[in-house]
């Protein structure tokens, strides 16, 4: 059942931005692997993938893919155990209509 | 970017970084969160402490860049307490496994409920000793299979958060590290809490995955948590967590008010009028003298005890003296022997062995030695006429003096039978001569507990008069 639901009826979509953020990995520090993956798995936007090159301690660390998606929520930075991943915030950018629309795929 | 620009740099110990914890292990989420949590209340970072014990879990107290102690193990608790009681301005907290906490300290838990400081406890339970290749704990469940329960473990689990609230710790609250914005929230309510707080979160460990053959903790603790708000008994007493985890605060309450149970009276205090009385030191002209109290328990012997060898040294403290007690462990009904030992001299052997004066309050002493009793031939017997039996006391020479007395019987009548020792004392002192009234009085005084010293008082004069008829 797919609703259109238009956010402009609720606000202003012309003045809305929302912030872009720099994803930093440290892959020294990452454990990830088979057993790790939430970065991956939890980020809302799909900014990252597993990478195919290992660490010097064989663990796979992941790689941005999306570059300019990351939206800052900071929950790949809450969530990782090794401290191996940080968001900083480095700018904002409006955002089109079909982004926001909760049909949106 | 360096690891120096991370947001959370502030409060990391970078140089021991990277941490030691195994991949997939989540215990590293509870120190983001502690960290998130101490930002948001704004604390300064001198005045917050963590403490830990031995374990994965106690390794957060090394990578956060605060003040803290690494305790031995199971004593994180007491640690955690001395810092508080030394600066009550700190906010002390406790990150500890459960078998550090629950474990080999279970007993510090239990106390710091009832001692009611500031202290927030962070109990990472991940079912068992898992640094040392997990041996069974308090919390590992029924049948798990551990490296010393290879069989299954056959022991029921404590459940923390019911101890906790039994314990009376003032917050309680359930939470996983795979909910790390409701555990930070729980952290921040115990932070603020005036109380001890308690907060268990749910650790997924890899070696109990693997021993267990269960594929992810983690999806297990996302696929049956269920965030409350408002606890049940049912979700207290969840000690299997095979249908769901109930996560949330069970208890947030205030600081609890210290009552004084209605079992204890109140103490009372002197009543206001000061006792006083004024004596003279001499030169007693006594060279050596042996004195013996013997009796029953609970008669006041070793105070009567106290009572002589004070007022000795009252009249004459030139003397050397030295009072042994010998009772047995009953404290009322045993048989009791105080010895006292007045000399000019440096005193060699502390105990009395043929004395020169015996004071007799009951013949249990002498009937448990066969019946004989032992007197120096010029020598003082005192004895309670209605607690002796006066056939022991025939086969004596002339020379030894024999007064008998009814302490107990005056003191029961006037006054308490507890100050029948007083009332012997008094006779002592006027038939024998040898201490000065005045000194005695004063000695009696020293000893009396607040509010009794007019009746100890006035049973030495009773038994002062008795002696003069």
């Amino acid at each position: 059942m797919s609703q259109e639901v238009s956010p402009i009826r609720y606000w202003n979509i012309e003045q809305c931005t929302i912030p872009v953020g720099r994803v930093t990995i440290i892959a020294g520090f990452c454990k990830g692997g088979e057993d790790c993956d939430d970065c991956i798995r939890l980020c809302p936007e799909k900014v990252l993938e597993r990478s195919t090159v290992s660490n010097e301690r064989g663990y796979l660390p992941p790689v941005v893919v999306a570059e300019g998606k990351c939206t800052v929520c900071g929950r790949c930075q809450l969530y990782c155990s090794e401290n191996a991943i940080f968001v900083h915030k480095v700018g904002e950018r409006a955002v089109h209509a079909h982004e926001i629309a909760l049909t949106a795929k | 970017m360096r690891i120096s620009e991370h947001p959370y740099a502030d409060l990391l110990r970078i140089e021991m970084m990277p941490n030691i914890w195994c991949s997939g292990c989540r215990i590293g989420r509870v120190k983001n969160a502690f960290i998130e949590a101490i930002e948001h209340l704004g604390h300064d970072h001198d005045r917050c402490t963590v403490v830990s014990g031995i374990g994965c879990s106690s390794r957060i107290a090394g990578y956060l860049r605060l003040d803290g102690i690494h305790a031995t193990h199971g004593r994180a608790i007491p640690t955690a307490l001395g810092v508080k009681l030394a600066n009550p301005k700190l906010k002390v907290s406790v990150m500890g496994g459960d078998g550090d906490i629950l474990g080999i300290g279970g007993n510090h838990f239990l106390a710091l409920g009832r001692h009611g400081y500031d202290i927030n406890v962070f109990c990472l339970n991940n079912f068992g000793y898992s640094m040392t290749g997990f041996q069974h704990g308090p919390t590992t469940p029924l049948g798990a299979r551990t490296i010393t329960t290879s069989a299954g473990n056959p022991y029921v689990p404590i459940n923390p958060v019911a101890v906790a609230m039994a314990a009376g710790h003032t917050f309680v609250a359930r939470s996983t590290s795979s909910h790390p914005y409701h555990l930070i929230d729980c952290m921040i309510s115990a932070m603020k809490n005036a109380g001890p707080s308690f907060v268990e979160v749910l650790i997924p460990c890899m070696l109990f995955e693997r021993r267990n053959k269960i594929k992810s903790l983690e999806a297990l603790f996302v696929e049956k948590a269920k965030i409350k708000e408002t606890m049940s008994v049912e979700d207290i007493n969840q000690d299997d967590f095979t249908k769901e985890i109930s996560l949330g605060v069970f208890r947030n309450a205030p600081k609890r008010e210290k009552h004084r149970l209605s079992l204890v009276k109140a103490a009372k205090k002197g009543t206001g009028k000061q006792y006083h009385v004024d004596f003279q030191s001499m030169t007693s002209g006594i060279k050596h003298m042996q004195i013996r109290m013997e009796g029953t328990g609970g008669q006041g012997i070793v105070q009567g005890g106290k009572t002589l060898i004070n007022a000795a040294m009252n009249m004459d403290p030139k003397l050397n003296s030295t009072l042994t007690k010998k009772y047995g462990p009953e404290m009322k009904g045993g048989s009791c022997v105080a010895d006292v030992l007045l000399s000019s001299q440096a005193i060699d052997y502390p105990f009395v062995e043929v004395p020169d004066l015996l004071l007799m309050m009951s013949d249990l002493v002498t009937k448990e030695r066969g019946g004989e009793v032992i007197i120096n031939k010029n020598g003082t017997i005192v004895a309670d006429e209605s607690m002796v039996d006066f056939s022991l006391l025939d086969n004596f020479p002339e020379t030894v003096k024999v007064f008998k007395m009814p302490a107990t019987r005056i003191a029961r009548e006037n006054f308490r039978v507890v100050v029948a020792n007083n009332v012997l004392m008094g006779f002592v002192c006027k038939k024998t001569s040898v201490i000065d009234k005045n000194c005695f009085k004063a000695a009696i005084l020293k000893s009396a507990p607040p509010g009794t010293e007019e009746m100890n008082l006035a049973a030495f004069d009773a038994g002062y008069e008795f002696g003069k008829t």
